[in-house]
C-alpha cells in the first residue's frame, strides 16, 4: 500500500492562482430531491441513457473488510441480527410473564390459565429456538462469504503470481522480439504520419471500436488489465536485464508495483514529448449562494463538474467552523502530449504514480482560494481521474478530510486513513479503475457493480460505455436505493455534512466553480521575487 | 403457596394479557415476513445449506406465534371464567 509522495524531478515552478474578476453573489441552484438528478435524464447528449435496471446487482466489500457480497445479502444479515436481538428481548418478557403466573400452582385458577402455563412453555422454546436458529444462520452466512471471498482471494492471487512469473521470465524473449517490435512500431508511426485526408483513417478506427465497445467493456477485459498491471513491473525489470528470481523477489515484495511503472512512464515519456510535468494556474470562475446541499450518490456525481474541472461548496452555520465540500472533475484529454489542460493523460499516470500532478496542484489551488484551511473539515467527490485527485487528497494527510466519494476512480493503491466516511463506486466492466492495480486499501467501503449484466446490448456512443457519466449515475442511482447497512450509514453520513449545516437558520452555501490551466514553461514566469503568486504555491512537500 | 382471591387472580391474569399483546405482535409480524434472501441473490452448496436453516427458522418462528396467540387466547378465556 503506497502514499502519494513526491519523485525527484526539476522545478516545475510556482503554481499561480489567478484572481478572478469580481463576480456578484446571487443566484440560486437548486436541485430537486428525486431518484436520480434532473441532469441525469436532461441531457441527452451527455447521458445516453444508461438506466439502473441495464446493470447487476450491487457489490459491497464493508470498510474494515474485503468480504465481498450483495447488497441484497448484507440487508439480509442486517434483518437476521435484528430479528436476534427481538427474539432475545421476547424470550426475557416471555421468561418474566411465565415466573410472574404459575398457574399450574395457585389453587383456584381458571382451567384456561393453566393451559397457558404449558403454552407460554412452549412459546419460551420456540422463541429461544428461533433466536438459536437466527444466529445460526447470520453465522452461516457470514462465514459462507468469507469462504467465497478467501476462494475468490486465492484464485486471483494465483493469477497474479501467474502473471507475475510469466513477466519475469519474458524478457529475453522480449528482447528477441524487440527488433520486429521496433519495425512494427516504426512502420505504426509512419503510417500515422500519413495524409488522412477528412481523417477517414482515424474515423474508421473510432467506428470499428464504437461498434464493437465488448473489446474493452466487460469482467473479462478487466481481469486481462488487472493481471497486465500485475505483471508489468517483472515484465519491465525482466526486458531490463534483472534475473527472473530477482524480477519476481522485486515485484513481491513490492519494491516494484503500478507505482513505478507509472513513474517509469514519467522519466521516458519526456524523451519523446509526452508526460510533461508543468505549473498550472487556477482560476474562479463564479461564486454561487445555492440553497440546497446534495442528497445521495447520484446527486453528489451530478455536481461534479466538467469543462471548469473543481467545483468547492462551502457550508457556513452560525457558531460552527465551516464545512467544504470539493467535487474534482475527470479526465478532460487524452492527449499525453501536455498542452493547456491539466485534467489529462500526464496528470492520470502521474497520479496513479502517486506525484503531485497538475491537476492535483490545481485542485490544491483552488482549495486554499476557497478558504480551505488544514483544520477545516472536507468532504471529496470525485469521478474518474477527479476521483484519483480526491482520494490523494483524502489520503495525503494534508487537509482534515471527513468524507470521501469516489466513481470509477484508479485509486486502489491509495492509502486512506481510517474512520473516513464514504464510498469508492466502481463498474466491474470498466477497466479504468484497474489501471491502478487491485484494490489495496481497506479503509473505505467499496462498491461495485455491472453497469451492463450479462446479455445486455452494450451501446455504441462511446467505446468504454461502463467509464461513462451515465453508466456511473446508473450505478450511482442503485447505490441510493440500497437497503444494507453497509451502504445506507455511509450514505447518510455525506449526506449529514451538509444537509446538518444547510438545515440550520442564518447557514449560508456558497458554490465556487475553478477552471485550472497549465502554464507552459515558456510562459513560466522568470520573477522569482513572487510577484505573479498571487496565492501561495500549494504544491504539497509530502 | 400463596393465596389468591378473584381480585388478584383477575389482576394476574389482566397483566399477563397486558404483558402478552406485545410480545404476540412482534411474534405475528416475525412469523409473517420472516426473513428471507431470493435464490437470485446467491447460489450454491453454501446457500442450499443456508436456505435449510432459513426453513427450520421460519418454522420456529411460526410455532412461537402459535404458542403466544393461544396463551393469549387462553389468558382470555380465563379471564371470561372469572367473569371479568
Amino acid at each position: 500500500m503506497t502514499i502519494p509522495d513526491p519523485a525527484p524531478g526539476p522545478p516545475l515552478g510556482p503554481d499561480v492562482f489567478e484572481a478572478p474578476p469580481p463576480v456578484p453573489h446571487g443566484g440560486h441552484a437548486t436541485m430537486p430531491h428525486g431518484r436520480v438528478p434532473p441532469s441525469f435524464t436532461a441531457k441527452p447528449g451527455v447521458h445516453r441513457g444508461t438506466t439502473p435496471e441495464m446493470g447487476g446487482p450491487l457489490l459491497v466489500t464493508p470498510a474494515g473488510t474485503t468480504a465481498v457480497a450483495t447488497d441484497a445479502l448484507y440487508a439480509h444479515l442486517d434483518r437476521l441480527s435484528a430479528l436476534g436481538h427481538e427474539l432475545a428481548r421476547e424470550a426475557r418478557a416471555l421468561g418474566v410473564v411465565r415466573a410472574d403466573s404459575p398457574w399450574s400452582s395457585v389453587p383456584g385458577a381458571p382451567a384456561a390459565a393453566r393451559r397457558s402455563d404449558a403454552e407460554l412453555d412452549t412459546a419460551s422454546a420456540s422463541v429461544r429456538a428461533a433466536h438459536h436458529l437466527s444466529a445460526r444462520l447470520e453465522h452461516a452466512l457470514r462465514a459462507a462469504i468469507k469462504r467465497y471471498d478467501d476462494a475468490e482471494s486465492a484464485a486471483l492471487h494465483g493469477a497474479d503470481r501467474a502473471a507475475a512469473a510469466l513477466g519475469a521470465e519474458s524478457g529475453p524473449l522480449l528482447r528477441a522480439l524487440l527488433p520486429g517490435i521496433a519495425l512494427i512500431g516504426g512502420l505504426a508511426f509512419l503510417a500515422s504520419k500519413l495524409p488522412d485526408p477528412g481523417g477517414a483513417r482515424a474515423a474508421a478506427v473510432r467506428h470499428f471500436f464504437l461498434q464493437h465497445p465488448g473489446l474493452i467493456t466487460g469482467p473479462a477485459f478487466v481481469e486481462q488489465v488487472r493481471l497486465f498491471s500485475q505483471g508489468l513491473d517483472e515484465t519491465t525489470s525482466s526486458f531490463l536485464g534483472v534475473p527472473a528470481p530477482l524480477a519476481f523477489a522485486l515485484g513481491a515484495a513490492g519494491v516494484t508495483g503500478v507505482h513505478s511503472s507509472a513513474r517509469g512512464l514519467l522519466a521516458i515519456g519526456p524523451l519523446i514529448g509526452m508526460f510533461r510535468e508543468t505549473p498550472v494556474k487556477v482560476e474562479r470562475t463564479s461564486t454561487t449562494e445555492i440553497t440546497t446541499p446534495p442528497v445521495g450518490a447520484a446527486e453528489r456525481l451530478d455536481r461534479v463538474p466538467e469543462g471548469d474541472q473543481v467545483r468547492i461548496e462551502k457550508y457556513q452555520a452560525p457558531g460552527e467552523p465551516d464545512r467544504f465540500v470539493v467535487y474534482v472533475g475527470p479526465t478532460e484529454t487524452f492527449s499525453p502530449a501536455a498542452g493547456n489542460e491539466p485534467w489529462d493523460l500526464t496528470s492520470n499516470v502521474g497520479g496513479v504514480g502517486g506525484l503531485d500532478v497538475g491537476s492535483f496542484r490545481a485542485t490544491e489551488l483552488a482549495m486554499h482560494d476557497a478558504g480551505i484551511g488544514s483544520g477545516d473539515q472536507v468532504q471529496f467527490v470525485g469521478f474518474s481521474q477527479g476521483g484519483l485527485i480526491a482520494t490523494m487528497l483524502a489520503g495525503s494527510g494534508e487537509w482534515n478530510a471527513a468524507g470521501l466519494e469516489t466513481f470509477g476512480a484508479p485509486a486502489g493503491n491509495i492509502e486512506l486513513p481510517e474512520g473516513l466516511s464514504g464510498m469508492a463506486v466502481r463498474n466491474t466492466d470498466d477497466f479504468i479503475p484497474l489501471l491502478a492495480g487491485p484494490q489495496l486499501d481497506h479503509h473505505l467501503l467499496q462498491v461495485e457493480r455491472r453497469a451492463f449484466a450479462e446479455g445486455t446490448p452494450l451501446p455504441t456512443y462511446h467505446a468504454a460505455p461502463a467509464h461513462q457519466r451515465d453508466a456511473y449515475m446508473a450505478t450511482a442511482t442503485a447505490v441510493d436505493q440500497a437497503t444494507s447497512s453497509a451502504v445506507r450509514d455511509q450514505n447518510d453520513a455525506l449526506n449529514s455534512f451538509t444537509a446538518d449545516y444547510a438545515g440550520r437558520p442564518g447557514s449560508i452555501v456558497t458554490a465556487m466553480i475553478y477552471h485550472g490551466e497549465r502554464v507552459p514553461h515558456a510562459e513560466q514566469p522568470l520573477d522569482l521575487r513572487g510577484v505573479t503568486m498571487q496565492a501561495p504555491a500549494t504544491s504539497s512537500h509530502r | 403457596m400463596p393465596t389468591w382471591d378473584s381480585g388478584a387472580l383477575r389482576a394476574a391474569l389482566e397483566r399477563q394479557q397486558n404483558e402478552l399483546a406485545p410480545i404476540a405482535r412482534v411474534l405475528a409480524a416475525a412469523a409473517a415476513h420472516p426473513p428471507r434472501f431470493a435464490p437470485e441473490d446467491w447460489r450454491g452448496e453454501a446457500a442450499d445449506a443456508c436456505l435449510k436453516l432459513q426453513e427450520e427458522l421460519n418454522q420456529a418462528l411460526l410455532a412461537s406465534d402459535n404458542a403466544v396467540t393461544a396463551a393469549a387466547r387462553d389468558t382470555r378465556s380465563a379471564l371470561a371464567e372469572l367473569g371479568a
